[in-house]
């Protein structure tokens, strides 16, 4: 055997792997040629490095708990399709109905949070009429010159809060609102919605940032309008309005939805009862990304931008102090996050902003997944994937 | 690991795998613990990426409970656990090659990921450079053979190839990774 066809060996005869002639043949050159023995040495000492350098990954305990607690999390949801009967069926249908609603809430939560960024310029994207017919009003909560549309859901001009007026509002917008609500709105109303939001047991603020400092440029009706929804001052600032007003896309129910821009309605959509939520998402998902106008991503991407910042500053140990409902309160923040983040993206991103989306995605998949079902989070981060 | 300990643990695997079936939910916690670090570090050394090893990982224990029903109990857990990582480390590399992302070097060795010991190493490191600069296919092998002391028979059985191919493209591995690191060994 030559040498060459022995280092071909070499590698295999180290592994234990040759047998018989083979191996024989191996043993009987090295004896003889120091040059393989060589080179054999230098195999063996590839083995010991490569193991070392293969097998030195450390992270910490908090780590393994966290992927621990991720995977099992995720699992009980999948066994608990098992079983007949309706609730079974139920179950099984999970991914889907939440799929579904989750799509046309992100719609909703996209302009709930995109509202945050808006609100001090007197715009209020959305409103329910008693009779279950959504209409456009303004931020004085005065319906639109036109429609008949009586205001049911007024955003308080106090921007830390949103108040459904309505009883016949629909679930959905309910509670969107509700999340963006602080647990304890009497302290809360003095400090800003992100801190309170995610107050201590012992009422003390998170020392998070400002983000509902008003962006330079946009006036403060908010703060001037006071508690009184109708006020002159909120029509004034509304009528000093300037910057193009966004588009939202409403919550979807029985009745008309009505996408608005400024004031004036854009689209309207003859939604239904359960399935409203599909069809308005799949009817109407391309017309709302050419909606999206240049002016409401900078207001959005400012919003998303706020929002990561928030979310940065909060360490394990502040989220571990948290009550239930404060964290509920987080995970929603999270989750909102999460739709606005993806509706970017899907209406045209950058390939940095698709890698942050995913990056957030998967920082927060517990979270996402608890919130989307793990089939719709893995068709979105897929989906955010494909972008990059 | 002793012999009897790797019997004591298979017995345990068993016991584990008979108690998720039976929907037991802290049965399941308990397998991934013991199994996470072990299964992260394989797909860590095939794919590079923290990020995308922890997904792969979740995925894995994800698929195991999802599959556990076709698992054969007269065979250790372990292997098979270790297949479906493997599985899923490849696809997740062959949905990377379709997007064109070659992250291997950038992301294989990521701040705070080593330990401090062996991230003074400079031969540790470099070394981690060249293997995630191998080809896919060597990579993988080296990887199984190396780290997870697989024989070749296993690692033709968990990649469905012969073994006269294992045994080429670990050859091929070692002398490429012995070439460029000629200055280190």
């Amino acid at each position: 055997m030559t040498c060459e066809e022995i280092e071909n060996k070499l590698s295999a005869w180290l592994d234990g792997e040759l047998v018989g002639p083979e191996q024989r043949q191996v043993e009987q050159h090295l004896q003889t040629c120091s040059a393989c023995r060589s080179k054999g040495q230098q195999l063996l000492a590839l083995h010991t490095q490569g193991k070392k350098a293969l097998t030195g990954y450390r992270l910490p305990e908090t780590y393994w708990r966290d992927l621990t607690d991720r995977i099992v999390s995720i699992v009980p949801a999948r066994s608990a399709g098992a079983g007949t009967g309706f609730a079974a069926w139920f179950r099984r249908r999970r991914a889907v109905w939440v799929g579904s609603v989750s799509l046309a809430a992100m719609i909703a939560l996209v302009a709930l949070t995109t509202d945050l960024a808006f609100r001090q310029r007197g715009i209020i994207p959305l409103s329910l009429e008693e009779d279950r017919t959504v209409a456009p009003v303004q931020a004085t909560g005065r319906p639109l010159e036109g429609t008949k549309a009586k205001p049911a859901v007024t955003a308080r001009a106090e921007k830390k809060e949103i108040k459904i007026h309505d009883k016949a509002a629909p679930a959905g917008a309910t509670r969107l609102a509700a999340t963006t609500s602080q647990p304890s709105a009497e302290k809360a109303e003095s400090a800003p919605l992100s801190a309170a939001m995610y107050k201590g047991p012992a009422d003390e603020i998170l020392s998070a940032p400002d983000f509902d400092a008003q962006p330079a440029g946009l006036s403060s009706s908010a703060e001037k309008a006071g508690s009184a929804p109708p006020s002159a001052a909120g029509e004034r600032e509304a009528a000093n309005e300037t910057l193009p007003a966004p588009v939202i896309g409403n919550a979807a129910t029985d009745g008309m939805a009505v996408m608005q821009s400024n004031g004036a309605p854009l689209m309207t959509l003859q939604v239904e009862a359960k399935p409203a939520y599909t069809s308005l998402a799949k009817k109407d998902r391309s017309k709302m990304s050419r909606a999206y106008s240049e002016e409401e991503r900078r207001l959005a991407l400012q919003t998303l931008q706020r929002e990561l910042l928030f979310l940065e500053t909060l360490s394990a140990a502040d989220v571990l102090a948290l009550s239930e409902a404060e964290r509920r309160s987080l995970n929603s923040r999270v989750v909102q996050t999460a739709a606005l983040f993806y509706a970017l993206v899907k209406a045209g991103a950058t390939d940095a902003l698709a890698e942050q989306a995913a990056a957030f995605y998967r920082a927060h998949r517990r979270v996402l997944t608890d919130s989307l079902g793990q089939a719709c989070y893995e068709q979105r981060l897929q989906s955010l994937k494909m972008k990059l | 690991m002793t012999g009897w300990q790797q019997l004591l643990q298979r017995r345990q695997d068993l016991h584990w795998v008979r108690r998720i079936k039976a929907g037991d939910q802290q049965a399941f916690r308990s397998l991934v613990e013991r199994y996470q670090a072990r299964i992260y570090a394989l797909v860590r050394a095939m794919v590079g990426s923290h990020a995308l090893s922890d997904d792969i990982t979740q995925d894995t224990f994800i698929k195991v409970y999802r599959n556990l029903s076709s698992f054969d109990e007269s065979y250790p857990f372990f292997p098979w656990l270790r297949r479906i990582a493997v599985n899923t480390a490849l696809t997740a590399l062959q949905v990377r090659a379709t997007q064109n992302r070659v992250a291997l070097d950038d992301d294989l060795v990521e701040e705070g990921s080593l330990d401090r010991d062996i991230e003074r190493n400079e031969l540790i490191l470099q070394m981690q450079k060249e293997i995630a600069r191998l080809p896919e296919e060597q990579r993988t092998v080296f990887v199984l053979r190396t780290q997870q002391e697989m024989s070749y028979e296993e690692i033709a059985a968990a990649l469905n190839l012969s073994l006269g191919t294992v045994m080429s493209r670990l050859s091929r591995a070692r002398s490429r990774l012995k070439e460029s690191l000629h200055d280190y060994i």
